[in-house]
C-alpha cells in the first residue's frame, strides 16, 4: 500500500492506459460472446485496474498462494471486464477465452472458481459475494493472517436483503481488513435504481451499519488510489464501504445510455466504433 | 379457445412462451381484477411487460430482491388477490424457498409462481442459473402443483388452469415454440397425454424434451420400435394411472426432463413404480448429479444423452436387454 504522496503522474497514466486495454478487451470479448453484459462490466473497469494492477497483493503465477489479498466480485455478471483484468495481470493466457460459451469452456456468463485461475469465489446469483466477504474475513482472524478482503458489488443488487445482513455483521465485528465497493452506476437491468427500488442515502445506511464510509468519482484513478492507500492497515476497525459512482457503459458513447446496454449484443459496425472511442478516450466526462 | 393466444392476432406469427404467457397474464388481468403481478427487476426479460403496461396500478417490480417479493406476494394472497410471481427459475425456487414453502405452501394460499430460464436452457449462463433442481424443490412443498409445459400454446393454457387451481401453483416455463403431439386437445392438470403410440417402451417427458421424445419414438418406429410418449405437463398431482398402465402395457420406461434426475420427473415415476412393486425397467435420463459445464442449451443436451438421439439410444439399450 503506498501513500497518497507517492503516487506518480506515471502511475496514474500508466493505469489509465490499462483501463482502455481492459475495455477494449471487454468489447472483444463481449462480441465473442454473442451478447453479454456490457454497461455493467465497463462501468467497474477502473477500480478492477486499480485493485489488480496495483493494490492487491497477488502472485499471478501463484493464485492459490495462501497469503494473497481475497477479491469476489458479487456482481458475477461483469465477468466481461474480469476475466480480461485477470487474464492480463498473468492468471492465464488471454487465448484460453477463445472458447468462450463452448461445450467445456471454463468462461461463460459468470464465473467459476474451480475453472478460472485467481478467481477466489463462484459468483453469479446477486447478494451473496458480501456474506462470502464477511466469512473471509472471520477467516483471517482465525488464521491469523493480515490478508485483505475486496468485495465488488452493483448498486442494484443493494437491493438484496442479504447484503445488509453481511453489512450488519461486518460493522458488528469491526473487520476493519474488508472492502466493500459498490459500483454506482444508476442503473439495474430495467432502470433507475430510484426508480424501481431506492437504494439512497447509501452513504448513511452503511455507516449506520457501523461501516467507514467514502463516496467518490469510481471513474479517477488518483481518488481510486488514494481511498485505497487510507484503507485501515488494522483488523477490529470499522469496514470501509467505497461508494464508486460510475456510468454505466463507460468509454463507449453510445453504451452510456443507462439500463439499455445492461445486456445486448454488439454489431460488428459498432465493435469497430466502440473500440475507436475507447482508444481515443471519447465517452463522457 | 386453446389457440389464440399462442398466435399474434395482427402478424398471425407465433408467438414464444414468455409472449404467450404474457398475453395470457393480461387476460387475466382483465377477466379478473384480483390478479396481481410481481417481478424482481426482471420484467422486461420475463415479458411481463405487457401486464405492467396494461395494468400498472397491479404490477409490481420489488427490486432484486426475491425473498421480500415472495412474502409480499402472500401478503397480498392472504388480502385476497391472486399473485403471478415471475422470476429466473433458479432464484424464485432457491432464495426464497422458505417463504413458499410456508407464506404459500403451509397456509395453502393462492399464488402462481412462474420461472423462466428452465433446466440448462440458459446454456453457458453457467451453474448459477441452470435450473436444474426447481421441480424437485417444489414438488417437496404439501398444497403445490407442479407444470411442466412444452411449448407457449401450452404456458399460456397451464396459466389459465393455475389461476383456477386452489392452491399455490409452480410452472416451469421451457421457452419453446414446437408443437407437443397434444395440439387440439385440452390442457388437463394432472393428468398426462399421449403424444405417440407404442408398446415396446414408454419415455415419459416434460417441457420441451416432449419433442425430442416425440422425435425420438418416429426415429425408433422406422427401425420396428414403438414407443408410447406420454407428456407430463403435470410432475404433481402425477398422473400415477397412467405410469402405471405404462408399467402394466409397455416393456420399460424412459423418463427425459431438463433437470437433475433426483427428485424431478425421474424421482416421482420411481417412487410411483417402487410403491406400486411395478419390477418395470426404468432409465432416468436428465442431468446426473452434477453441475453442468458452460456450453449451448443443445451441446448440453447432447452431452448428457438427453436430446433426440440420446433418447433414442436409451430406449434401444432399455429394451434390448443389454445395457
Ligand atoms: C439473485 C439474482 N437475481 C436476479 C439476477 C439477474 N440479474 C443479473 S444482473 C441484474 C441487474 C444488476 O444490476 P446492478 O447490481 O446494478 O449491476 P450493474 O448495473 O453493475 O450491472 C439482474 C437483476 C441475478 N443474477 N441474481
Amino acid at each position: 500500500m503506498t501513500a497518497p504522496a507517492q503516487r506518480s503522474d506515471d502511475l496514474v497514466r500508466a493505469l489509465e492506459a490499462r483501463a482502455r486495454e481492459i475495455r477494449e478487451q471487454t468489447i472483444r470479448l463481449g462480441v465473442k460472446s454473442g451478447s453479454t453484459h456490457f454497461g455493467g462490466s465497463l462501468s467497474m473497469v477502473d477500480v478492477l485496474v486499480v485493485l489488480y494492477f496495483y493494490v492487491l497483493r497477488i502472485d499471478p503465477q501463484r493464485p492459490q498462494w495462501e497469503e494473497r489479498d481475497r477479491f469476489i466480485l458479487s456482481k458475477g455478471h461483469g465477468a466481461t471486464s474480469y476475466c480480461p483484468v485477470l487474464a492480463t495481470a498473468g492468471f492465464f493466457p488471454a487465448g484460453m477465452m477463445d472458447d468462450i460459451n463452448h461445450l467445456g469452456s471454463a468462461f461463460g456468463m459468470h464465473i467459476d472458481m474451480r475453472k478460472i485461475p485467481g478467481v477466489d469465489m463462484s459468483t453469479g446469483s446477486l447478494g451473496h459475494g458480501l456474506p462470502v466477504a464477511v466469512g473471509m474475513a472471520l477467516a483471517d482472524r482465525v488464521q491469523k493472517k493480515d490478508r485483505r478482503v475486496f468485495c465488488m458489488m452493483g448498486d442494484a443488487e443493494q437491493n438484496e436483503g442479504s447484503i445488509w445482513e453481511a453489512a450488519q455483521a461486518a460493522g458488528h465485528f469491526k473487520l476493519g481488513r474488508l472492502c466493500a465497493i459498490v459500483d454506482r452506476n444508476r442503473y439495474s437491468s430495467e432502470g433507475d435504481t430510484e426508480e424501481i427500488l431506492a437504494i439512497e442515502p447509501l452513504h448513511e445506511k452503511y455507516a449506520a451499519f457501523g461501516w467507514e464510509v467514502r463516496r467518490l468519482d469510481g471513474h479517477s484513478i488518483p481518488a481510486l488510489l488514494d481511498a485505497f492507500a487510507a484503507l485501515p492497515t488494522h483488523d477490529r476497525t470499522k469496514p470501509t464501504a467505497i461508494i464508486a459512482d460510475t456510468v454505466k457503459g463507460k468509454g463507449v458513447s453510445f453504451m452510456e445510455a443507462g439500463a439499455t446496454w445492461h445486456y445486448g449484443a454488439l454489431s460488428e459496425e459498432d465493435e469497430a466504433k466502440a473500440i475507436a472511442e475507447i482508444r481515443g478516450g471519447a465517452g463522457s466526462r | 379457445m386453446p389457440y389464440g393466444t399462442t398466435y399474434n392476432v395482427d402478424t398471425l406469427e407465433l408467438l414464444t412462451s414468455y409472449e404467450a404467457y404474457g398475453r395470457t397474464l393480461v387476460e387475466l388481468g382483465t377477466a379478473h381484477p384480483e390478479v396481481v403481478v410481481l417481478t424482481a427487476d426482471l420484467s422486461r426479460s420475463t415479458r411481463a411487460t405487457d401486464f405492467f403496461t396494461a395494468f400498472p396500478e397491479r404490477a409490481f417490480n420489488l427490486g432484486i430482491a426475491e425473498q421480500n417479493m415472495v412474502g409480499c406476494a402472500a401478503g397480498l394472497a392472504a388480502s385476497g388477490l391472486v399473485p403471478f410471481v415471475i422470476n429466473i427459475a433458479t432464484f424464485q425456487t432457491m432464495r426464497s424457498f422458505e417463504q413458499i414453502r410456508s407464506d404459500f405452501g403451509y397456509p395453502r394460499l393462492r399464488g402462481v409462481f412462474m420461472s423462466i430460464w428452465s433446466g440448462l436452457s440458459g446454456g453457458y449462463v453457467g451453474a448459477t442459473h441452470h435450473a436444474i433442481e426447481d421441480m424437485a424443490l417444489m414438488r417437496l412443498i404439501p398444497n403445490m402443483a407442479v407444470l411442466a409445459p412444452a411449448n407457449s400454446e401450452d404456458t399460456a393454457a397451464a396459466t389459465r388452469a393455475a389461476y383456477d387451481y386452489p392452491g399455490p401453483v409452480y410452472i416451469r416455463i421451457a421457452n419453446a415454440m414446437d408443437p407437443s403431439g397434444n395440439e387440439g386437445n385440452p390442457f388437463v392438470l394432472g393428468s398426462m397425454a399421449v403424444t405417440h403410440t407404442g408398446s415396446d417402451a414408454t419415455v415419459i417427458a416434460c417441457g420441451a424434451q416432449v419433442t425430442d421424445a416425440n422425435r425420438a419414438a418416429r426415429r425408433l418406429a422406422e427401425d420396428g420400435i414403438t414407443v408410447r410418449v406420454l407428456y407430463c405437463h403435470t410432475l404433481k398431482p402425477l398422473d400415477t394411472a397412467a405410469v402405471l398402465a405404462a408399467a402394466r402395457e409397455t416393456g420399460a420406461i424412459v423418463t427425459v426432463e431438463d433437470h437433475t434426475t433426483i427428485g424431478g420427473l425421474g424421482g416421482a415415476v420411481a417412487e410411483t413404480l417402487a410403491e406400486a412393486g411395478a419390477g418395470t425397467r426404468l432409465v432416468r435420463l436428465g442431468v446426473p448429479d452434477v453441475y453442468a459445464p458452460i456450453g449451448y442449451a443443445p451441446e448440453l443436451y447432447a452431452h448428457f444423452g438427453y436430446d433426440a438421439d440420446g433418447i433414442a439410444r436409451a430406449v434401444r439399450q432399455a429394451t434390448s436387454g443389454a445395457g
